[in-house]
């Protein structure tokens, strides 16, 4: 579904990403991890059109989306929530969502069907009861819960989650990932930045493992976890003890 | 409010406006200080398309309508076309020139934006203060004669007021039809963060572009109105000052409400008229003061305007009421 091909970044001579290529397939949760600063919503902002890669190519069911205006990419099935969230701080929940709704893949319909699609998603999110507060009044787990519900209104077939759920304590996390699954069953291919190994572990088939900007490992949570370039990069160097997973 | 509640209070509204000058009689100040209110405010609600909605500070509007009103003015005397025409004309010349000349401006945010408009309204009025066509600093007179519909020229103000009446009701409906639009969403989404409008598919460029021509449109439209009502423009009118008189009623009255710029110029235009009359001979620049207090104390206690204060009220009020609602406590 989604393919990347030797993806590079640089920025005024410091490469954040170098030559990182892999491929995901349809309906599944892939991750991505890695340290800080290791070139994970760089890749995001690559795939969502927000950075033009120095190098490499993008490919979107088989079709060539690299150069896409940044705009169109909710147009072709693509949405993404950000790091940093950005409510629509003065407008309620409702019209947040609404405006997810009246873009993206859905026709040009009229304000009615916009909000019943919208309420649709709000009751789906579990933020109906608090649809008409202010964006900047909620608190952490509900922004990031409308973030969620702000880009599933354009119809995405493929969602880029950028760590959802750094931030929130362990039963919002909990939530937060039943969310995901629940998104996921519904039939849409989501890739997601995750700090939470519980998290990844849990919901991921497979993950991509970053470091410096390069790509260090991909596979399946098993794999990445047991490979002893994650385990040197996370944990320093073995010590001939190995890792307990848990 | 409920919805049939604030349709109640529209109609209310409504049937006062048209009653109100056969109530006042023959009181040419009075309804003067009407017309100038509906004026100014069809003017601020036109801003606050861009302003208010897309979330881009203008401070050219002062341009864009005397721009509206030089256009139907120069058609009048030069060509002999009828005001109406002007109008319209008005509105599609002066609205796809705001949105050509802006289009590079947008990549400019926040104050450099203003800037950009400033500097946009004084080189068009030095423009028209030396273009001997449109008679440089004079300014134009339109022709006198006896009442003519075609001509847009009465003697008495009754007719204008339900003109400048009429004309705020449509660009108040226009807007309300455009908040709830794809349009409108765009807009709203813009002036909220750029970022997460691209990223739900918002081509921000091209919105703000329909914004600009929108917004300086309907100014432009209100303009020409300018000047059949007054019957003598000059570059004077595109003075930055104007402008700002344009934006007061909007951030008063709530730049975020549809309905914000009409409660302000409602309340301060009537305002400022009568501290000028009874107080100018007094203090001068009195109405000019109050204007200025009253700004600052609304951008100091409350930015989000008066009906952003209603709104808090009434929703606190809300809150604290459903615990009855709910039927006891738990």
């Amino acid at each position: 579904m989604l393919k990347v091909e030797s993806l590079t970044k640089i920025f005024r001579g410091l490469k954040a990403v170098s030559n990182v290529s892999f491929e995901m397939g349809e309906g599944g949760i892939s991750g991505m991890i890695g340290p800080n600063g290791a070139g994970k919503t760089t890749i995001f902002n690559m795939i969502s059109g927000f950075f033009r890669p120095t190098e490499g190519r993008v490919f979107y069911r088989g079709r060539d989306i690299t150069d896409l205006p940044v705009h169109k990419y909710t147009g072709e099935g693509i949405a993404r929530t950000f790091q940093i969230m950005k409510p629509l701080a003065h407008m309620n929940v409702l019209d947040n969502v609404v405006s997810g709704a009246f873009f993206g893949r859905n026709e040009n319909r009229g304000y009615a069907d916009a909000k019943e699609k919208a309420l649709e998603i709000i009751e789906f999110t579990h933020l109906a009861d608090k649809r008409h507060f202010l964006a900047k009044e909620l608190g952490t787990a509900d922004k990031k819960r409308l973030e969620l519900a702000r880009a599933l209104a354009t119809r995405p077939d493929l969602l880029l989650l950028d760590e959802v759920m750094a931030g929130l304590n362990p039963i919002e996390t909990d939530e937060a990932m039943e969310l995901v699954r629940k998104i996921n069953r519904s039939g849409i291919t989501i890739l997601m930045i995750e700090h939470v190994m519980r998290a990844v572990v849990d919901l991921c088939s497979e993950i991509l493992v970053l470091h410096h900007g390069e790509r260090i490992s991909f596979g399946s949570p098993e794999q990445v976890m047991n490979d002893p370039l994650v385990i040197e990069v996370y944990l320093g160097k073995d010590d001939g003890y190995g890792i307990s997973r848990n | 409010m409920s919805k049939t509640g604030k349709i109640f209070l529209a109609a209310l509204a409504f049937a006062i406006a048209c009653l109100l000058p056969m109530i006042m009689g023959d009181e040419p100040y009075i309804i003067h200080i009407f017309i100038m209110s509906f004026y100014i405010g069809s003017i601020s609600m036109a801003w606050n398309i861009l302003g208010g909605m897309t979330g881009q500070l203008s401070l050219g509007h002062a341009t864009f309508m005397g721009l509206g009103a030089y256009l139907t003015a120069t058609l009048v005397i030069k060509a002999d076309v009828s005001p109406w025409i002007g109008m319209a004309a008005s509105f599609l010349v002066v609205g796809l020139m705001a949105a050509v000349i802006f289009y590079p401006c947008f990549v400019l945010r926040g104050p450099y934006f203003t800037l950009a408009t400033i500097a946009f309204g004084e080189t068009f009025r030095n423009l028209l203060m030396n273009w001997p066509y449109v008679g440089q600093g004079q300014g134009l007179l339109m022709p006198f004669g006896d009442d003519d519909f075609w001509a847009m020229r009465f003697l008495s103000k009754m007719p204008y007021y339900y003109m400048s009446l009429f004309m705020l009701i449509g660009i108040s409906l226009a807007v309300w039809r455009l908040d709830r639009s794809k349009w409108g969403y765009a807009f709203k989404t813009i002036r909220e963060d750029e970022d997460t409008a691209a990223a739900i598919g918002v081509d921000i460029a091209r919105y703000k572009l329909y914004a600009t021509f929108l917004s300086a449109g309907f100014t432009a439209v209100a303009g020409a109105f300018y000047s059949q009502y007054l019957r003598f423009i000059d570059p004077e009118i595109m003075m930055t000052v104007f402008s700002v008189e344009f934006v007061l009623p909007a951030i008063i009255g709530g730049i975020s409400f549809v309905a914000g710029p009409l409660v302000g110029a409602i309340l301060i235009i009537p305002l400022s008229e009568f501290l000028r009359a009874h107080f100018a001979g007094v203090v001068s620049g009195i109405n000019i003061i109050v204007y200025a207090v009253i700004l600052i104390l609304v951008i100091f206690l409350k930015p989000s305007g008066l009906l952003g204060w209603l709104r808090e009220w009434s929703d606190k009020r809300r809150l604290t009421r459903v615990p009855e609602k709910g039927g006891g406590h738990a």
